[in-house]
């Protein structure tokens, strides 16, 4: 069993249009296996070590879901906030700065993103408000100069389509120009008819989410809101922001939509970063009974869940993680009914318009996609 | 699930490194990394391809350790 398995994505093509995709799921490792019969602090230590992509995420979970096990209540989850809302803009950068020009054959700035990296790995490590400033202040540069090209300032007054795509045309940044290449038509599909997942309040995570957690074993690797397959992540939490709802009235969950979403919420992540909110939003949990926990924590793919079951002597007897990968991956979900049916007069054009859709959807795994010739 | 393996590195070329994993060699990039890396550290690498933490040995064995007890590797 490869542990960092794939997903696969096998496309069915007639010489005109992709008649027919799947989807298989890559292969979980089940998180209970790993922390079965370990004590609830060791396991808290163990999971964002095997669990690394997205690790503060992780970490943030595992330590609320266990207090909440354990009959307590989460310590740092201030802190936790903090590290999880930089990690996610770290990997939105990202997004833009490598993934996205790579599926659109640019170069991509790595050095800048490293450059980021090590700023955040000095505020994670200081935890002072000084270093946590700096970062944010490095990370608003890189956006306003190096995606934006205009002040942050400036791009929170953007309201409607007309000015997009006045910033569009004008801009010479690569995001802009990949972006404008989405506009005038690249990006211009991807809606599978997902639902765009509700915002994570308490109440829908206990009364909607967790009985099919509980009850349904197969939950983690396709998981449902009550039956319903949903799309988790950046669109789904940036929904009823003007420019978006716009477009997803006009085309539904696009490719454009998806990557424009990503950069309203950098936007909102940076006044996070600087100015955390009284409370928490991003890591939440509730105790669900005697000796369970639970912790649903936003990361930049979408809602990560985690639930921790411990016995009378404080040790693991079941521990479950759901990520948005499977979410938006789910074998019958947005990235299979959108290439269903996509025009592509070669395999190599299927093949491309599958690759910018998976970007879009952005899985925090690899994936290979077969076409075959139906 | 979200997984990234601790690799070792086993030939480092630069900003690129091979690495290797329960018997698995890949390339991979080094770019991303904060810290400096040398022959026989172990790495965690990220889907593109591109290494984005390194690990210390201790902690990379005991991951290691786990996931092939769950992959069902013989034991030392």
């Amino acid at each position: 069993m490869n542990l960092e398995a794939k997903i696969h994505i096998k496309l069915h093509w007639d010489g005109r249009r992709i008649c027919r995709a799947e989807l298989r799921p890559r292969p979980l490792v089940r998180a209970t296996e790993v922390v079965r019969g370990k004590p609830a602090g060791q396991a808290a230590a163990v999971i964002p070590m095997l669990f690394s992509i997205c690790g503060k995420a992780q970490g943030a979970a595992a330590a609320v879901a266990l207090a909440f096990a354990q009959g307590g209540e989460p310590t740092h989850t201030a802190k936790w906030e903090r590290l999880v809302l930089a990690e996610a803009l770290q990997e939105l950068l990202w997004r833009f700065l490598l993934d996205l020009p790579k599926v659109m054959g640019g170069q991509g700035n790595a050095a800048l993103l490293a450059s980021l990296r090590k700023s955040l790995a000095q505020a994670a490590a200081g935890q002072d408000e000084a270093t946590w400033q700096t970062f944010a202040a490095q990370a608003e540069t890189a956006l306003s100069q190096a995606i934006l090209a205009m002040p942050v300032a400036d791009w929170r007054k953007l309201t409607d389509l007309e000015q997009l795509s006045e910033w569009l045309h004008r801009s010479d940044t690569e995001t802009a120009r990949n972006l404008l290449e989405l506009w005038n038509g690249a990006g211009r599909w991807g809606d599978g008819g997902a639902v765009l997942m509700p915002s994570a309040s308490r109440e829908r995570i206990l009364n909607e989410v967790l009985p099919g957690l509980e009850s349904d074993e197969n939950f983690a690797q396709r998981p449902h809101w009550q039956g319903r397959v949903m799309e988790t992540g950046s669109l789904a939490r940036m929904q009823t922001h003007p420019v978006l709802v716009q477009l997803l009235r006009q085309e539904g969950a696009s490719i454009l939509a998806r990557f424009l979403a990503r950069l309203f919420e950098m936007v909102e992540l940076l006044d996070w970063l600087r100015k955390p909110a009284a409370k928490p939003h991003w890591v939440q949990g509730a105790a669900l009974g005697q000796g369970i926990g639970l912790a649903w924590v936003q990361t930049a793919r979408g809602l990560l869940l985690h639930r921790a079951e411990l016995d009378g002597q404080g040790d693991v007897v079941d521990y479950r993680i759901v990520a948005p990968t499977e979410w938006n991956f789910h074998p019958a979900g947005s990235c299979v009914k959108a290439l269903t049916g996509n025009p592509a007069t070669s395999a190599d054009e299927a093949r491309r318009s599958a690759e910018l859709l998976v970007q879009a959807l952005d899985p925090c795994v690899a994936y290979t996609i077969e076409v075959e010739h139906a | 699930m979200c997984m990234a393996i601790p690799s070792r590195i086993v030939e480092l070329a630069g900003e690129m490194a091979t690495v290797e994993a329960f018997g698995e060699l890949r390339s991979i990039s080094l770019m991303l990394m904060n810290d400096e890396v040398a022959l026989g550290d172990y790495v965690l690498v990220q889907a593109g391809g591109f290494a984005y933490d390194r690990v210390e040995h201790q902690v990379a064995q005991e991951a290691l350790l786990i996931l092939g007890r769950v992959i069902g590797l013989p034991q030392a």
